[in-house]
């Protein structure tokens, strides 16, 4: 480090002065701008460091290429909360659903099946009330026909007449198990 | 021509296109900061001005620390892009530079770590690993670069990557970019991220390494008509 006028700037001082100028003392400074020997190291080692930049600058080849910015006119007018494609396939989705519900085909879909459902509900009443009435009168009519009552309310005797008990059989003599009639 | 260095191996119209560093000054910071403010409010002309006004620099950062070509384009490409993407981030306009030079130093290490992390496994699709090492091998195509230009700045790039590897990550991002992309220290320590003492910290030691190193002369030597 430089301590007056007769002493020189040591080398770490001429470094730092090329580093950064301000990093000198006033009293450096003013060496530096008298003493011919001490600029004339700075100088030297200036011109090699800009010589050698110089140099690398001239051996970089030349870009073929610039760069072109676009400007996206529809991203800057319209803020977007989702990205471009979510929306656009929510817009697709929820216009598929608007078509499919008020078309005609939909609609005829619908009512047919609303028809057919009520016919089904109506055959069902039937066949309900056909077992009903076979419930309360298990023979069919024309069996009553056959006994010659109409009405469903027949008396014993005539059952019996019909379909004799179970107390009233026979047992055969040859004792085989066959009924007599 | 035994005596025909690099710089010779230019014409003067080459060396006008491509001019020396710094020359940028203030006119051009205003200019940078008017057209940033209005990038920000959704100009992409004003960008693509910007773009123009930057695009040979970021491109020469690039290739400063990949030494190729065409990945240097791609990956320039990329760094305009995300910058165009995420201009709403820039909180000040006045340091679009040393953003923009961010980007383009975060989008050069994503890249390194990347061809690392391939080359470790093989993966190389279209070129093999023996070429990802080597500097540039492609011929600059520009009419006035001459063949011994180019074998020249081929063993320049090789020489200067020596003497760049006496040096750590830091120490080198830091000269690099204080005296090849001709940044002062306010702007290397936001685009780096960390404090000014830190940038010049490193700085110093990377100039003291290379102020004692021979080969840095050598190569000026060889380089210098």
């Amino acid at each position: 480090m430089k301590i007056n006028n007769d002493s020189h700037l040591t080398e770490d001082r001429i470094v730092k002065s090329v580093a950064d100028k301000s990093e000198l003392l006033y009293s450096e400074k003013e060496h530096l701008a008298n003493c011919s020997v001490c600029s004339a190291v700075l100088e030297s080692f200036e011109n090699d460091l800009k010589q050698l930049a110089e140099i690398a600058a001239l051996s970089v080849p030349s870009p073929k290429r610039r760069f072109f910015a676009y400007e996206k006119k529809s991203e800057r007018n319209f803020p977007r909360v989702f990205g471009l494609r979510t929306s656009l396939a929510a817009a697709i989705t929820l216009l598929f659903f608007v078509i499919t519900l008020h078309s005609d085909s939909m609609k005829s879909l619908f009512d047919a099946k609303t028809g057919s459902s009520i016919d089904e509900l109506h055959s069902d009443d039937l066949f309900i009330t056909e077992i009903n009435s076979l419930v309360e009168n298990a023979l069919p009519r024309r069996y009553t026909d056959i006994y010659g009552e109409a009405d469903p309310d027949y008396d014993e005797d005539s059952m019996d007449f019909i379909i004799p008990s179970s107390g009233n059989d026979t047992i055969s003599e040859d004792g085989e198990g066959g009924l007599l009639s | 021509m035994p005596g025909e260095r690099l710089l010779s191996g230019m014409s003067e119209q080459h060396q006008n296109i491509y001019p020396p560093p710094g020359g940028s000054g203030k006119a051009s910071e205003t200019q940078t900061v008017l057209l940033a403010q209005k990038a920000v409010s959704g100009s992409s002309h004003a960008f693509n001005q910007l773009a123009d006004l930057y695009y040979n620099k970021i491109f020469k950062l690039v290739y400063y620390r990949i030494k190729y070509k065409m990945d240097a384009e791609d990956l320039t490409q990329e760094i305009f892009a995300q910058a165009f993407r995420n201009l709403n981030s820039l909180k000040e306009v006045e340091k679009f530079k040393s953003w923009l030079f961010s980007i383009a130093i975060n989008k050069v290490k994503d890249f390194k770590r990347k061809k690392q992390f391939t080359s470790l496994f093989g993966i190389l699709s279209d070129r093999n690993i023996k070429d990802e090492q080597k500097p540039d091998t492609e011929p600059d195509s520009r009419p006035d670069a001459n063949p011994l230009y180019n074998v020249m700045r081929q063993n320049f790039w090789k020489q200067f990557e020596e003497v760049l590897n006496r040096l750590s990550y830091l120490e080198k991002e830091v000269f690099l970019l204080r005296f090849l992309d001709q940044l002062g220290i306010n702007e290397i320590s936001v685009a780096l991220d960390k404090n000014e003492s830190t940038v010049k910290t490193h700085l110093y030691r990377a100039l003291k390494k290379l102020k004692h190193d021979d080969s840095v002369k050598g190569l000026l030597k060889e380089s210098l008509p």
